[in-house]
């Protein structure tokens, strides 16, 4: 289905269920992901967020749950308002003696437009590095 | 039919030609010889390529050699590893999160 996934695996001091509760709570999510009108584990339940470099476009995000077996996995869909493609983020959850290993996979990259201006790596692709190298550093340092 | 540098290396055959290229320009029939599987099967895969951007093919005399175009190569390594990065900093953000918390509940009890 998809030719370049992002698969990324962390293992974090934590029991699964402090984790499930960081990935699928909207108080804990705006701490550390986006900060969401609402958000339900639920499949079909459908969220949105813009997103974008600083000052930049601000690209709105749709959301749609598509699988929930709870404290193990969450998939989402994860598209863009107005272009083609889409794409699908999933977190799935191991338990490893107290602590939780966390897998994250992106599939679907590959069918956004990168042929589209707007999605031209120098617009996009630097709009997001500055959202997570300045802002994050903020976030991190205040 | 997509034609773009994802469609190019979607088939493993296709990624091990531009393995083989883009070390060496090479004919046709040098490419179709490295393969097990037939000529008309490579000449559909090199056309595939070269019409995606990922190869191209130059008349030398007699022979058309077959030359790896690896920047276009490029575009789909740094689309991706833009998401990577994204990623890996939204799981930072996240450690730090649930650390975070690790602290607050050590410090005050938890009214819940």
């Amino acid at each position: 289905m998809d030719n370049q996934p992002i698969i990324i695996e962390r293992v974090f001091d934590a029991p699964v269920s402090k984790v499930w509760n960081a990935i699928t709570d909207k108080g804990e999510m705006k701490s550390w992901y986006f900060d969401l009108a609402e958000f339900r584990p639920e499949t079909g339940f459908k969220f949105e967020f813009t997103g974008g470099p600083d000052g930049g476009k601000q690209y709105l995000h749709l959301c749609e749950v598509t699988e929930v077996i709870p404290g193990k996995k969450l998939t989402y869909s994860w598209r863009y308002d107005g272009y083609a493609g889409i794409s699908f983020v999933t977190f799935e959850l191991v338990e490893q003696e107290n602590k939780t290993l966390l897998r994250l996979t992106h599939t679907g990259i590959d069918t956004f437009p990168i042929d589209n201006p707007d999605f031209a790596i120098g617009n996009f692709a630097e709009g997001w590095n500055h959202i997570i190298n300045i802002s994050l550093k903020q976030y991190l340092e205040g | 039919m997509r034609r773009d540098v994802f469609q190019a290396i979607a088939d493993p055959t296709r990624r091990d030609i531009i393995n083989l290229l883009a070390a060496k320009a090479l004919n046709l029939n040098t490419v179709a010889g490295n393969f097990p599987i037939s000529r008309p099967a490579i000449s559909k895969h090199i056309k595939i390529l070269t019409e995606c951007g990922l190869i191209v093919i130059r008349q030398q005399g007699r022979e058309r050699y077959c030359e790896a175009n690896l920047a276009t190569l490029n575009q789909v390594a740094a689309w991706v590893e833009q998401y990577r990065s994204f990623w890996s900093s939204k799981l930072d953000a996240l450690e730090l999160h649930l650390n975070k918390e690790e602290q607050t509940n050590h410090n005050i009890q938890p009214k819940k």
